[in-house]
């Protein structure tokens, strides 16, 4: 029997509100992340992605209050992600209510640190994260950026998927930059391109406009696990529950 | 009149969300999160889904004794989620050391193969078995199919069918995904993670938990 596919609605947080850009830059508030977390949990989200991207030093305490704030709202899974680079950093939002962490940045430069969180709470809790770009000197077409998107590794996206995997992380999160908030469907070709290559859960994210972008990535073989989705939320253009139904009847199982 | 459940903490992971779910339940319940199981003081006690069989195992085996003293001669209700569900079993694949016992059967490892991805991550059907939902006070009110929240790479083989209140299916392999005998119970999906399917389970044993403090009011 196949899992469900999953629609996962992804919040951005800067310092404690909801915001979303484009390419990553051009920030506007969306609303409160306790508030919206409700919402989309009444309305059939199938897990909560937390992107914390504070610029403030005050990081810590946002990720922790926000763990703690969510936890009392939900009984979905929920990860939190942004700046979590030890594993101090992730027991500390995992112990306040968390269910899994995503590490980007610090994962890149340190690869270790995935196989230490992996040994330490299970490769379920650990979201390996991958902002990936068009980059004709790849291998595959694809690199690597860290930093938010801003720096290029030049290391290899699938390379880097599979090493991952072999670290211990439970999934990857495959955002796609080219497409990030332009609205014009995932990147198909990156994502079949990486889950084809690796046996973890692979969520789609970057670039979802429209309801059929989800049928687009969740369909046929070496698809995506789950469709991570943003601004077509936030702004209700499209409802979960509406997308749920508009996926059920295209044949694609889901959760309803 | 209140209840005392406790968690039993291996040190790693969020407890925070099955706590929460218990509070919600019913305010007459006291829960309390602690490394050392308190014996003769609790009402009931979850071993809660989240580390390695390992690491959870080496913190059972102090507990061990008293635990099963309680749970067998105070009948008191016990709660095994995911990997706390796993303990109940004689061993496990994924680490040395031996479980509490109380089922029969190992935990084995899921087999990677032919595109089935392992950890078994997201929402798969948990399907009841007819009687269950009559015999069993746990599963009171559920339906016969609904959708529950997995996160493991490993499954108990269980050998008395008996005890199976629920499957679920993977791949190509079938594994029970809710078991009981009597006062004990176990769920390989994560109930506090459930949604509406998952808080009529934890309520169910809620229930148990306060029926039992009945028997002997402690506070």
């Amino acid at each position: 029997m196949p899992l469900a596919k999953r629609i996962i609605p992804c919040l951005d947080v800067k310092n404690g509100e909801v915001v979303k850009g484009t390419h990553f830059v051009s920030l506007r508030s969306a609303g409160d992340p306790v508030e919206l977390a409700k919402k989309y949990r009444k309305d059939g989200a199938d897990e909560l992605m937390f992107l914390d991207i504070s610029a403030s030093t005050e990081k810590r305490k946002t990720k922790v209050n926000l763990a703690r704030s969510v936890a009392k709202e939900l009984d979905i899974p929920f990860t939190i992600g942004g700046g979590i680079s030890s594993v101090s950093d992730a027991r500390n939002v995992l112990t306040n209510g968390a269910d899994k962490v995503s590490v980007n940045t610090s994962a890149v430069a340190n690869p270790s640190l995935v196989s230490d969180l992996a040994d330490i709470f299970g490769a379920q809790c650990v979201v390996v994260a991958i902002d990936a770009k068009r980059n004709s000197n790849s291998g595959s077409g694809f690199s690597v950026c860290t930093y938010g998107g801003s720096f290029d590794t030049g290391l290899d996206a699938v390379q880097w998927a599979k090493a991952a995997e072999k670290r211990g992380a439970g999934e990857i999160l495959l955002t796609s930059i080219d497409r990030d908030g332009t609205k014009l469907g995932y990147d198909s070709e990156l994502t079949r391109r990486i889950a084809s290559q690796v046996s973890i859960p692979v969520i789609a994210s970057g670039g979802c406009g429209e309801i059929k972008h989800f049928y687009e990535i969740l369909r046929g073989t070496n698809c995506a696990d789950a469709a991570l989705a943003a601004s077509v939320f936030h702004y209700g253009e499209l409802k979960i529950s509406q997308v749920k139904r508009y996926l059920l009847k295209k044949g694609i199982e889901v959760r309803v | 009149m209140c209840a005392l459940i406790q968690i039993l903490d291996y040190g790693s992971g969020n407890l925070f969300s099955i706590k929460d779910s218990l509070n919600r339940v019913s305010p007459q319940l006291k829960v309390k999160i602690s490394t050392d199981y308190e014996e003769g003081r609790m009402d009931g006690l979850v071993l809660p889904g989240v580390g390695s069989f390992s690491s959870a195992q080496r913190l059972l085996v102090k507990n061990r004794p008293a635990i099963l003293r309680d749970v067998s001669t105070k009948k008191m209700p016990i709660l095994g989620i995911c990997l706390g569900m796993q303990l109940m079993f004689e061993k496990s694949e994924e680490g040395k050391g031996i479980g509490l016992k109380l089922f029969k059967g190992n935990v084995v490892r899921f087999e990677s193969k032919q595109n089935l991805k392992v950890p078994h991550m997201g929402w798969n059907r948990v399907l009841l078995k007819k009687d269950a939902m009559d015999n069993s006070n746990f599963c009171y009110d559920l339906p016969a199919s609904d959708w529950a929240y997995f996160a493991h790479s490993f499954f108990p083989e269980a050998t008395d069918g008996n005890f199976i209140n629920a499957t679920t299916r993977y791949g190509n392999q079938t594994f029970p995904s809710i078991i009981q005998n009597d006062n004990i119970v176990g769920t390989q999906f994560h109930p506090e993670k459930s949604g509406d399917f998952g808080f009529k389970i934890i309520s169910n044993f809620a229930r148990a938990v306060i029926s039992q403090a009945e028997k002997d009011p402690a506070c």
